[in-house]
């Protein structure tokens, strides 16, 4: 299949500003992360919260671009483009929060908000009233509605409206930062539904980022698990769910919640399942380098080289 | 260490503000226009007569050599000599400061007094007499001028019921009325500001927890909101304080008190441009202690501050 | 440790809740009945806007009236009834009697105390101990939550531990005084998934040690499902089901519980739309007539839109244990 987002050795830090200080301050938040993203897939990406899991998508979205490394959207370099080629590029892809409370402009009407998105972009003028229904419709928004405000909606109305004003700007990729986990249960399955349809109808394609463990995997068809920066394990969602092989990935595997109480899987050094020879799971030395090391057919294990 | 790297860092801070504020202090006199040593010599001067008043003030040498002199001047604390009176500006501040300095500390203390006891019982009893009773001060506060209040104090207290001393600073007596009329309107802003800084600790989530613990409505007031509260009490009072050392001109005025505040208005009147230049700077390293010293209480209230 | 006392059951029985806002009134309970038993966790599950915070802050006497008005209802704990107590009388069970863990510990959580007073405070005021032994107390009870470290973490601020420590803490200062019952408000919905089941584990062994009883309120089914002896299913502010774990696990009986169960997205559902319920929950002002989840529920019929229905013990067939409904049509089947 096609790649649509490939990212390459991303790093992004995030530097100390203090006047004088002891010791070193700089906080790498993303740490050397290469995946490819391929198209009309669901791409999840799970850790838990200071993983860097948002960082990475905000990295991804060129809203806090990355320190280092590269991002080809369609294979193409999107650190290298002039800004209004930039703009055309971040028109493609499109990003929705967790809370829809900040996305939305509290004094702007539901209208306003969706035609400011379409102005933007040049929407011919006699058609955007049009544009608008259209797009409310397609996220289940009556657009009898359209001249309320954002407080007239419930939450999982908001998160729709979210959705319809990324839709506007007709992207290819989504970034889906916790889009549910502010919502309710039955909320919830809603907005996935909603969102699994569009990806079929639009052919798009998403990063859906998740503490979720069970919501990701019912959604993804890959799966990328993020701790302290880094990405240590990659599969496709089936294979990850058999075999997860890195201990980070079985400790968060293990605590998730639904299976009545399962003792938390603590690895130790002597832990090498799924491990070549010569690698080790634990940084043998305090600057050790992880490597992303195939295990076979594209799952892939965050490791460490022994002896160099 | 830590703590002591806070310190060291908020001085570091303190310095540049100071070479910062001086520096700005050095231009803008410069550039009013006008020449001093003219305004020294009078109208009808020699030549030679201004030239020996340049040397005397040192703007005979280009202006650059006189920022160097400037600063070196600030680093040892030294302003020159009054063009007027003759006798050096650090003697002539500091035989003024300590009456200035009474004043303000009496003047934040009736403040403080007032103020605090009454924003607190206005925002624990919302709505009561005592917060009306609140409300109607800080408007009047902010409402009256220092000056007239100053007047009709004297009228009340010294004319009419011969309470207070009419003149003289020699006792602490003398020095009663004028801190009212100084304190008055600062204690309406401190005042205002704890009341909203204890709503808005009341209504936090650590209150509810201290309610679900069954503690009594005084532990919940006093042991918990309040001191949050006096955090932000604290960097206004400190603040307020700044400005009664800088700002006590008028009273000062009003009731014939020989402080720095008259001494900078005379220094004013008369172009008396050493005196103005090292009292506007001693103002402000005053005003930047003062705001240092609050930083290091409020960093001992606030136990967040003191690690990050 | 102090003398256990002998309230042993926790009973909430017909409480009814209201807010008033001007002209309006909002039904936020209406008629909500739990049975706690101590040693043993009874949850309350249900969507946000459903009562079950109301619920906890009426038990703990911490909501305000005005705006709200409690209606009708009693709240016995033992022998008496708590809404018939004064204020002090109150006052004095809470954190005493019945204690809470809430949401947030970075947010419930005095920041410019230490977090040892934050416990000692309690034992000074309910118990009467001396700050000495006050402080010792406190080092046994930190043991008990899993913090090491002793005087180190009684000496520190909140913002200087973790999250999962920072809830160790709030548990810390919830069970200092040996409570007979603890309600617990989404204690674990602001923790990474790992904390989560740390915490969890550590409230089912607090429960065993101390024999106290919890009322667990969430959201989250999964996490109901984990640590459970009980679940009651709130909506609109009426218990729609009421069952043992396994029971209403294995064979939920109203059509919003089982919808509920099916909406949650998991592995095996993959390639397949997720269940949902149309709509959202109502508002508590606008409670529809009949059985408020009628709109909402594919069985519904004209009886659902004119009459509330009762709520039915369903434990047929010689099982001992009671499993509640409030449905019209129990059982009935529909397709999607």
């Amino acid at each position: 299949m096609e790649k649509l987002i490939e990212l390459k050795n991303i790093n992004k830090v995030f530097k100390s500003h203090k006047l004088i200080s002891v010791k070193k301050d700089d906080y790498v938040a993303v740490d050397n992360v290469s995946l490819d993203i391929k198209k009309n897939t669901v791409f999840g990406l799970v850790g838990e919260s200071g993983c860097g899991k948002t960082t990475l998508a905000r990295s991804v979205m060129f809203l806090d671009p990355p320190t280092s490394g590269e991002i080809l959207f369609d294979g193409k370099d999107i650190a290298y483009l002039s800004g209004k080629e930039l703009k055309l590029y971040r028109s493609r892809m499109q990003i929705v929060f967790q809370d829809p409370n900040s996305a939305l402009n509290p004094k702007m009407s539901i209208y306003r908000c969706m035609k400011e998105g379409l102005v933007n972009r040049r929407y011919p003028k006699d058609k955007i009233d049009t544009r608008i229904e259209e797009l409310l419709d397609l996220v289940g928004i009556s657009s009898s509605y359209v001249n309320r405000y954002p407080h007239e909606f419930s939450g999982g109305q908001k998160q729709r409206i979210v959705i319809a004003r990324a839709l506007s700007m007709e992207p290819e990729f989504l970034v889906l930062d916790e889009p549910v986990s502010n919502l309710d249960v039955s909320i919830q399955a809603q907005i996935i539904n909603l969102l699994l349809d569009l990806k079929d109808k639009f052919s798009l394609t998403y990063l859906f980022i998740s503490h979720d463990l069970n919501l990701v995997s019912y959604l993804s068809d890959e799966v990328a698990v993020m701790y302290k920066g880094q990405v240590v394990e990659i599969a496709e969602t089936e294979e990850i769910m058999k075999d997860p092989l890195h201990p980070y990935t079985l400790k968060l595997f293990s605590s998730a919640p639904g299976k009545n109480s399962v003792e938390l899987f603590e690895a130790d050094e002597s832990y090498r399942e799924g491990l070549p020879d010569g690698y080790t799971y634990f940084p043998p030395e305090s600057d050790s380098f992880l490597e992303l090391i195939d295990t076979g057919e594209g799952h892939r294990i965050g490791c460490y080289a022994l002896n160099g | 260490m830590e703590f002591f790297l806070f310190i060291l860092r908020r001085f570091l801070r303190l310095l540049l503000t100071i070479f910062i504020i001086s520096t700005i202090i050095f231009f803008v006199i410069r550039v009013i226009p006008g020449d001093p040593a003219l305004v020294v010599a009078g109208i009808d001067a020699l030549d030679e007569d201004i030239q020996a008043i340049r040397v005397r003030l040192g703007t005979d040498v280009p202006v650059s050599v006189q920022y160097g002199r400037w600063l070196a001047d600030i680093v040892r604390f030294d302003f020159g000599e009054s063009m007027i009176s003759g006798a050096s500006v650090n003697k002539l501040i500091m035989e003024r400061f300590p009456l200035t300095l009474a004043l303000a500390i009496l003047g934040i203390v009736l403040g403080i007094v007032v103020a605090i006891p009454l924003g607190v019982l206005s925002a624990v009893h919302r709505w009561s007499f005592w917060d009306y009773f609140g409300m109607v001060y800080s408007q009047m506060g902010m409402a009256i001028p220092s000056f007239w209040l100053g007047m009709i104090l004297l009228l009340v207290f010294a004319v009419k019921i011969p309470l207070f001393p009419l003149f003289g600073s020699d006792s602490l007596k003398n020095l009663i009325l004028p801190a009212i009329a100084l304190g008055f309107a600062r204690a309406a802003v401190i005042l205002r500001l704890t009341r909203a800084a204890m709503v808005e600790e009341l209504s936090r989530e650590y209150i509810i927890t201290a309610r679900a613990k069954g503690l009594t409505d005084r532990m919940i007031r006093y042991k918990h909101a309040l001191r949050n509260a006096m955090i932000a009490v604290v960097t206004v009072t400190g603040i307020q304080f700044g400005y009664m050392l800088g700002g006590a001109i008028i009273v000062e005025q009003v009731f014939s008190l020989p402080g720095l505040g008259r001494l900078f208005l005379y220094a004013i009147y008369q172009r008396d441009f050493p005196l103005i230049q090292g009292g506007v700077v001693f103002i402000a390293v005053i005003f930047s202690l003062v705001n240092f010293a609050v930083d290091i209480l409020y960093s001992l209230l606030n136990p967040k501050i003191r690690i990050s | 440790m102090p003398e256990k006392r002998a309230d042993s059951t926790l009973e909430i029985r017909d409480l009814n809740v209201s807010f008033i806002q001007g002209e309006k009134e909002a039904n936020a309970l209406r008629g909500i009945s739990l049975s706690l038993k101590r040693s043993e966790v009874h949850s309350l599950v249900g969507e946000s806007g459903s009562g079950k915070t109301v619920t906890s802050t009426c038990v703990m006497g911490l909501l305000p009236t005005p705006p709200a008005r409690i209606n009708t209802g009693e709240i016995i704990l033992g022998d008496q009834d708590l809404l018939l107590l004064g204020e002090k009388d109150r006052r004095e069970i809470r954190g005493k009697d019945i204690a809470m863990v809430f949401q947030e510990p970075a947010r419930y959580l005095n920041p410019t105390l230490k977090v040892g007073d934050q416990i000692t405070e309690m034992l000074i005021l309910h118990l009467g101990m001396e700050k000495s032994k006050a402080v010792d107390r406190a080092l046994e009870i930190l043991e008990l939550v899993g913090l090491k470290g002793g005087k180190r973490v009684l000496d520190s601020y909140p913002h200087e531990l973790s999250g999962g420590m920072k809830q160790r803490i709030m548990i810390a200062i919830a069970i200092s005084c040996n409570p007979s019952f603890l309600i617990a408000d989404e204690p674990t919905t602001a923790l990474d998934v790992t904390l989560q089941l740390q915490i969890l584990n550590l409230m089912l062994s607090l429960k065993n040690t101390l024999d106290m009883g919890i009322l667990f309120i969430s959201h989250d089914l999964r996490v109901v499902h984990d640590i459970s002896d009980w679940i009651s299913v709130i909506y609109a502010g009426r218990i729609v089901e009421s069952a043992s774990r396994e029971t209403l696990f294995a064979d939920p009986k109203h059509p919003y519980t089982k919808l509920l169960f099916e909406s949650i997205p998991d592995a095996d559902k993959r390639g397949k739309r997720l269940q949902t319920i149309p709509g959202k929950v109502p508002d508590a002002e606008n409670i529809p007539g009949g059985c408020a989840f009628h709109p909402r529920c594919p069985i519904a019929e004209e009886i659902c839109r004119t009459s509330q229905p009762e709520t039915k013990d369903l434990a047929i067939n010689n099982r001992a244990e009671s499993h509640t409904a409030a449905c019209h049509f129990i059982g009935k089947q529909w397709k999607n």
